[in-house]
């Protein structure tokens, strides 16, 4: 639609407003200058009539009544007056009408007495409206010869206007045509002061904006170089991409316009993502987010993008611009930095991650968690077993956990991490959440190949912010050694005390070891039935360096815990067999343990020991802490060998914790020693009466002999003769002496 | 014998126009109203006009007196309109009328009269106009219209203020 040009526009405005003024003013003025002139007029009449009522009122007082005819007479002389009358008591006194045909008002006015003032007649007066209707005549003519100079004047006005206004005119012709870089021109325009300063203003303008064009074709420049930039239309075709675009993305500029972006879409990315992009630019909001795109060979490139909707004056979308950052490198480190934070076995994230976590973290709570036994899982059923055991528990403590802010960490083998980082988890709690993983855990029975497991746990749980680690492993070494499942770090005296006797003891052992103090006592052990000595059972003594004799109670399980242990086995096999080769026809045993038993150092050198002596068919060797020992294939190969060899095997503190008697069976064992714990109450208690009276029966038809420990009286030692007991061993009967004792005593004896 | 006294009296006295005394004896009397402190001037809450004569004159003050009395009625504007005749000899200073009207007379008793009228602020009127030069303040006198003189030399001395419109109607002579 054409628009009406700004000089018609004022013109016809001013028309407009000038022509409703004058109008107003027009019906405003005559209206009232009308009634005006009608009250002067009327007001002359009465004025008339109010001169003469007096002089009326007068001549009729005196009765003068010929005088009010010439008064009458006078008046109706008047060239306005055309009838006048003069009536008192109600009696024309005097008329005169003159026959007009003018307009006239009539104006009547009371007589009043000159004495008492009383009304006494009246003065109509017929008034003629010439000079009303001459004044009227006369504003009309006036108004009218007025409003034909002011159309002339609003003629000449829209003229100048439009004169005035026409350099305007062709100052907008010339910007409309004006082009982005040129230069714009208005010398062919008529310039005056206020479109001098609009020309002005457009040149500035036209300097500005090609001023503003060359800094933008330099952002553009500076994007286009660091960044990869694409545009896009409503439907997502590409229609522009830089060189950096089609160098990332490995497509020519050629095979991206006109392709959409779904070109370079990778398919890890998730449908989500772009669902939530289209969501976000098509509410004309910026999107923002990492995205993994997929060159024309193939690989994978990350970037950091920003999708900006370009919108146009509107508001309207019209485009879609993308800058992208190639961060492939950055996402690789990082997935090189999470692998290296990562357990490989488990996912979770590993110590390395942990130490990180830890300087964030304000307050924290820490446990570590052991899969008891897991060294011998995996040394047993191997690596992946190991591996999958592992895998389970993790699985396990991701489950539970993910419902806590505990963040669970896969730590050294068989060792997870808990570490709470919410200071709403006071330490209690964190507690009762560890109590519930080993609850969970030890419920779950893992099925691995063909093999169930019930795995048990150990936790040790801290929150002293200082030593973490060392306290939250302080906490389960105390855990394992007391049994329990799960020990809060608290007494941190008494487990430093605990762990710095353990480093004083091992240093003990070792010197023990390498300065021969380890040596070996000898206890008999006695037929029960003619109470003679036929066998004795080898036990291991350590002599300090103040010739003091220690029990086995005070460093073997620290010599376990240190790796001694292996070495102090081979000493009392070493010991043990020097000596029996120089005591005959005596049998001796030799405790093993089940960590003996899978140890392959300690086998070899003891087959060794049995292979080049002629003793193994005085040997046996007694296996302790046999609790599980069916389950391992390692060991039933062991003893079928060592009783190959001619050794016997007994089974030691038999009747306690699970004891069963399948797995008697199962390992051809040869001797059953009767838990002390059952021998030392056996005269009194009912209980380990009939446990230990069960055992011998069940031992006598399997044909195993039974050996009753701990024999410390003699009612004791009546009594599980009298059950049938073939053996019999305690302080009552011999106390364990040296070993060099016995070879001594025998060599004097022979 | 009405027509030997008027003859009688008609040669001894002075002329008298009928309709002029008609025309004074109807609105003198309303002049008197006129003025604005005609209330301080009552005899008696009366309104007394003296007409004074001269010997020869008798008749036609009685005619006058009639003539006012039979146009008022002895009322005039709800008080008592008295009409006395007073003989210019026996004029007492001590008689003082609401009004005086002077018959025509000699010059100096009409000035000793106009004097004492003009004192006592009494409306003074006189059958002839002519004897304003003897200080009477109002007359009449009827041409081609009737006409009311007033005596402008003697309006400060008799100190009369009249109702304005008075004026208008009024002939004023120097």
């Amino acid at each position: 639609m054409k628009k009406t040009s700004i000089s018609i526009k004022i013109t016809l405005a001013f028309l407009l407003v000038s022509v409703v003024t004058l109008l107003g003013l027009y019906f405003v003025f005559f209206y009232l200058f009308e009634q005006h002139m009608l009250e002067v007029e009327k007001d002359k009449a009465a004025l008339i009539a109010q001169t003469i009522e007096p002089m009326i009122g007068m001549n009729h007082y005196l009765g003068m009544n010929e005088e009010i005819a010439n008064i009458g007479q006078q008046i109706i002389k008047h060239k306005q007056v055309v009838g006048l009358a003069v009536t008192m008591g109600g009696e024309i006194l005097w008329s005169s009408v003159e026959n007009d045909s003018r307009d006239h008002i009539h104006v009547s006015y009371p007589i009043e007495d000159p004495v008492t003032s009383m009304v006494i007649g009246a003065i109509d007066l017929s008034y003629t409206m010439d000079s009303y209707n001459n004044a009227i005549n006369d504003v009309k003519e006036t108004l009218l010869y007025y409003f034909g100079m002011l159309s002339l004047v609003f003629a000449l006005f829209a003229m100048f206007s439009r004169y005035s206004l026409s350099p305007l005119s062709k100052i907008a012709t010339i910007v409309q045509r004006y082009q982005l870089g040129s230069d714009i021109d208005f010398s062919n325009v008529r310039l005056e002061t206020e479109t001098g300063a609009i020309t002005d203003a457009f040149q500035r303008m036209v300097a500005n904006i090609r001023e503003y064009t060359v800094l933008l074709e330099r952002y553009k420049h500076s994007v286009d170089e660091s960044s990869i930039v694409s545009r896009t239309d409503l439907e997502g075709r590409i229609t522009y991409v830089n060189d950096e675009f089609c160098r990332v993305s490995g497509y020519s500029r050629d095979e991206l316009i006109g392709q959409k972006h779904f070109l370079i879409r990778h398919p890890d990315t998730p449908d989500s993502t772009y669902a939530e992009l289209w969501a976000t630019i098509k509410a004309n909001r910026i999107w923002k987010s990492t995205l993994k795109n997929r060159r024309k060979d193939g690989s994978a490139y990350y970037v950091k993008a920003t999708i900006v909707p370009i919108l146009d004056e509107s508001d309207a979308v019209i485009e879609y611009m993308g800058i992208q950052h190639d961060i492939t490198q950055i996402i690789e480190q990082q997935e090189r930095i999470l692998r290296q934070a990562t357990d490989m076995i488990t996912g979770l994230p590993n110590r390395v991650k942990l130490e990180e976590d830890l300087k964030t973290v304000v307050s924290p709570k820490f446990a570590i968690l052991n899969i008891d036994n897991y060294q011998i899982i995996k040394d047993y059923y191997g690596y992946d077993v190991g591996n999958q055991a592992l895998q389970e528990v993790a699985r396990i403590l991701q489950v539970f956990l993910k419902n806590h802010n505990v963040t669970a960490y896969k730590l050294a083998s068989g060792e997870f991490g808990l570490l709470a980082g919410d200071e709403t988890i006071d330490i209690d709690f964190f507690y009762l959440i560890c109590q519930h993983i080993v609850q969970k855990i030890e419920e779950h029975t893992v099925n691995i190949l063909d093999n169930s497991f019930d795995f048990s746990v150990s936790i040790g749980v801290t929150h002293d912010e200082r030593h973490l680690l060392t306290y939250a492993g302080l906490a389960l070494k105390h855990a394992q050694d007391t049994r329990k499942s799960t020990i809060l770090y608290e007494s941190t005296e008494n487990l430093i005390y605990h762990y710095e006797n353990n480093l004083v003891w091992t240093k003990k052992i070792k010197l023990a070891l390498k300065e021969n103090r380890i040596t070996v006592f000898v206890q008999p052990i006695l037929s029960a039935n003619e109470l003679r000595v036929e066998k004795y059972e080898c036990l291991v003594r350590m002599i300090d360096e103040d010739d003091n004799i220690i029990s086995p109670f005070h460093f073997l399980e620290i010599a376990k815990q240190s790796k001694l242990y292996h070495q102090i086995t081979r000493q009392v096999i070493d010991v043990s067999f020097a000596a029996f080769s120089k005591i005959d026809d005596v049998q001796f045993s030799i405790n093993l343990t089940v960590d003996d038993l899978l140890h392959r150092e300690t086998m070899e050198f003891l087959i060794k020991k049995i292979t080049e002596s002629s003793l193994a068919s005085r040997l046996v060797l007694e296996i302790v802490e046999s609790e599980g020992i069916e389950t391992f294939v390692e060991i039933s190969d062991a003893i079928h060998q060592f009783k190959k060899l001619g050794c016997k095997i007994a089974i030691d503190d038999f009747g306690t914790g699970y004891s069963n008697f399948s797995y008697l069976m199962q390992l051809n064992i040869d001797v059953i020693k009767i838990d002390g714990s059952l021998i030392k109450t056996i005269d009194t208690d009912k209980r380990s009466q009939i446990i230990s009276t069960t055992i011998i029966d069940f031992s006598r038809q399997l044909e195993l002999s039974t050996v009753a420990e701990f024999v410390h009286n003699e009612s004791v030692l009546d009594y599980v003769r009298s059950i049938g007991i073939d053996y019999v061993q305690g302080y009552h009967l011999g106390e364990p002496v040296p070993i060099d004792v016995l070879l001594t005593d025998s060599i004097a004896s022979n | 014998m009405i027509v030997l006294l008027i003859v009688t009296v008609s040669s001894m006295a002075t002329e008298y126009d009928p309709l002029l005394l008609k025309t004074q004896a109807s609105i003198f009397p309303k002049i008197i109203l006129l003025d604005k402190d005609v209330e301080s001037k009552l005899e008696s809450d009366k309104i007394v006009i003296s007409i004074v004569y001269s010997e020869n004159d008798f008749e036609n003050a009685i005619r006058l007196k009639n003539l006012i009395e039979d146009s008022y009625k002895k009322n005039l504007a709800n008080k008592v309109l008295l009409v006395r005749l007073v003989d210019f000899r026996e004029f007492e200073k001590e008689n003082i009328a609401t009004a005086y009207y002077l018959m025509q007379g000699e010059p100096d008793v009409h000035k000793s009269i106009t004097s004492h009228a003009g004192k006592n602020r009494r409306v003074c009127f006189s059958y002839n106009y002519k004897d304003f030069e003897n200080n009477a303040l109002i007359s009449l006198l009827i041409k081609e219209k009737t006409y009311i003189y007033l005596n402008k030399s003697a309006v400060h001395a008799y100190d009369i203020k009249f109702n304005p419109m008075f004026y208008k109607i009024v002939k004023v002579l120097e």
